[in-house]
């Protein structure tokens, strides 16, 4: 009897599970989604990372390669002036950078472009993992990108996670009005990936 | 692993779970229906899930008060809360792995790249030789260039790219400008065959066909594809071996190749100093060359020194690429580059230094004033761009090119398309290019060229462009 009904509860939460990643899924904003992805990564300090070790705080993500001068070079600005805003107003913030060409960027050389960028603070971190990471992960912050021989062909984005790692909102291209990207939506309001 | 499944719940709300992920990864806008059908699942869920849970401490409470047979009774329920956690643990597993594959939805079948550009154009003309002036305008067709890239395995790599253009004409013509087949030893050696772009100076490897990738709208006039006036081989039929070494600051890289040499239809005698490299031939030699560079990392990131040389010997045939040989030359080039490409600057320079010999001519040329012996070119270009408010930049370029005319090779190639490939010539540039957004450009350049006709004292063929491009990648 104990057995069924364990069983039963059992079965039961692995229907609430799935369901609750279905629901996350539908919304496509993946209430804590991106903290469940089976996804391992390596910091520029050799470290075994997972995204869902940010936990319990707000999070801005982006991905980049250290050898763009484009795209990338007006991402680290916007996350420069983000983490100026940041200080501005107080707000507590981790800086993750995900790196699109991860055989090039290992620890060591995501080390030397700290460095050599002065992005020295110990709220930021640079990643790499696998080609089917990075392809998954780019995939969830809708960051469409390609290989071009030599270069990586890559969109710009920058996405705002809460505490929980659900997704708050995108900045773009478009979007030299970051005035209030940091700002945490009320509770329950979510945006949707694009 | 659904076999595995054994209850028909398991089946059903896997089945659910599986489908509704899948759908949320299909369709990235959200069904506000759906949403709360699987909400209302949820919550129902959840009703179960707190009543089973309180059904239990009732049973397990009331059970403290009976003993049961320990070893069967307590076995029984750990190996069914074990097998219940494997199980959560292998669905939620799977869940991930469906979501991921949604997330790399893009990936599924064969990925289509490339790049597109229109413009407009105004071209004017100045010959003193024949004391006319010409002036040419009108909108024109750039490039649809498909970008292919069949995701093999980790070592086996293929590229292709394929080419469509409008020239000057009016005619279409398709090009397979690169096709290519790789096996990677690893990041330090990488074997590729076919068709490839001949890996001198850094333009030719860093920009390849995409007009929005590079900073202005035309290629320096010496490195310009072999339909459009370049006089060196913008692409190469044959093997290369590439590889990129990571030092500690920094990376070293490398190239070498060896394929078809030149053969050129000669001008002089009625060929349209076409240059070709995609015929096996009976005659001359394959073209070997090399490229060895550093990409400096930390403080000097961004700058890339290097040195590039190839030797080869080219055929120039008489009218066609069916004629008959009347001269053969050794082309030995050698010579370095550079590229400073940082978050606001892009600089880039290339030379060129040729030592040509005229191996052979038949008795026309000879008798025309092309004889055997050696001869000294050289070619080299500047540009320097700077970005401005992240979308703006202009940007200038100065090139020049001092070619023997008695050099069989490049007095073969007079008169390509228009365009005098192997005469000696400045040209000066200036523009601007504006990013629109990450995928689309507009550029406007003005470039003015200079052009020595050999022989001719009545002074330089003059052509001043005025050009605007729109160009995207998609």
């Amino acid at each position: 009897m104990i057995r069924a009904l364990r069983v039963s509860i059992g079965k039961a939460m692995v229907g609430a599970l799935l369901i609750s990643v279905a629901v996350a899924g539908a919304t496509a904003q993946a209430r804590g989604l991106l903290y469940q992805l089976p996804y391992h990564w390596k910091d520029d300090r050799s470290q075994n990372v997972d995204l869902a070790d940010f936990r319990g705080q707000p999070v801005v993500i982006t991905m980049a390669y250290g050898a763009c001068r484009k795209i990338c070079s007006t991402t680290l600005r916007r996350l420069e002036e983000l983490q100026a805003l940041a200080d501005r107003d107080g707000i507590k913030v981790n800086f993750v950078v995900v790196s699109l060409d991860p055989k090039s960027d290992t620890p060591e050389a995501w080390q030397d472009y700290r460095k050599w960028r002065k992005l020295d603070r110990d709220n930021w971190s640079f990643l790499s993992g696998s080609a089917l990471n990075t392809r998954g992960l780019a995939g969830h912050l809708g960051i469409s990108y390609w290989v071009y021989q030599d270069h990586v062909v890559h969109d710009f984005g920058i996405t705002l996670l809460d505490a929980e790692g659900n997704i708050v909102r995108h900045l773009k291209w478009a979007d030299t009005a970051i005035e209030g990207f940091l700002l945490q939506p009320a509770a329950g309001h979510q945006t949707r990936v694009n | 692993m659904f076999k595995q499944t054994k209850g028909p719940f398991q089946r059903g709300t896997l089945a659910i779970a599986v489908a509704c992920a899948l759908a949320s990864g299909v369709a990235a806008a959200a069904d506000t229906d759906r949403i709360q059908e699987l909400e209302t699942k949820l919550n129902r869920s959840m009703e179960l899930i707190n009543k089973l849970t309180a059904r239990l401490n009732e049973i397990e409470s009331s059970k403290q008060a009976v003993p049961t047979p320990a070893a069967a009774a307590n076995a029984a329920p750990s190996a069914a809360d074990a097998a219940t956690t494997a199980r959560i643990d292998q669905l939620e597993q799977s869940l991930l792995q469906v979501s991921e594959s949604s997330a790399k939805k893009a990936d599924l079948g064969l990925p289509l790249h490339g790049f597109i550009d229109v413009g407009y154009g105004r071209v004017g003309t100045e010959d003193p030789q024949n004391a006319n002036k010409n002036r040419r305008s009108g909108f024109g067709l750039g490039n649809v260039d498909f970008y292919l890239t069949p995701q093999l395995s980790d070592r086996v790599r293929a590229l292709v790219e394929l080419n469509f253009e409008y020239n000057q004409a009016g005619d279409l013509s398709s090009d397979l400008e690169r096709m290519q087949i790789a096996y990677a030893f690893s990041d330090a050696a990488t074997v590729w065959a076919g068709r490839f772009h001949t890996p001198y100076g850094y333009w030719n490897t860093a920009f390849h066909h995409g007009a929005q990738l590079q900073t202005s709208i035309l290629r320096p006039r010496m490195i310009a594809f072999e339909d459009q006036g370049g006089f060196m081989q913008a692409h190469t039929v044959g093997g290369l071996l590439s590889g990129s070494m990571p030092l500690r600051v920094g990376k070293f890289q490398y190239d070498f190749w060896v394929g078809n040499g030149a053969i050129t239809t000669d001008d002089r005698t009625g060929g349209n100093g076409g240059l070709d490299f995609n015929r096996v031939r009976n005659t001359g030699g394959n073209m070997v060359g090399a490229n060895l560079r550093y990409a400096f990392g930390g403080k000097l990131s961004g700058l890339t020194l290097g040195v590039h040389g190839y030797h080869d010997i080219a055929t120039n045939l008489q009218g066609s690429l069916t004629g008959a040989e009347d001269s053969r030359t050794e082309i030995n080039m050698l010579g370095g580059f550079g590229a400073y490409d940082a978050d606001d600057w892009e600089i880039i320079g290339e030379y060129y230094h040729f030592n040509n010999k005229n191996l052979w001519v038949d008795n026309t040329l000879w008798a025309a004033g092309n004889p055997p012996g050696t001869h000294d070119s050289w070619a080299g270009f500047l540009q320097v761009g700077k970005t401005l408010h992240e979308s703006w930049t202009p940007y200038v370029r100065t090139e020049k090119a001092v070619l023997n005319p008695d050099d069989n090779y490049f007095a073969s190639i007079n008169n390509y398309n228009e365009v005098q490939s192997g005469r000696s010539y400045q040209r000066n540039s200036i523009g601007l290019r504006y990013a629109i957004d990450q995928r689309s450009a507009v550029k406007l350049e003005i470039s003015s060229t200079n052009e020595l006709r050999p022989g001719v004292a009545t002074g330089d063929y003059k052509t001043t462009d005025v050009r605007l491009q729109y160009a995207i990648r998609f």
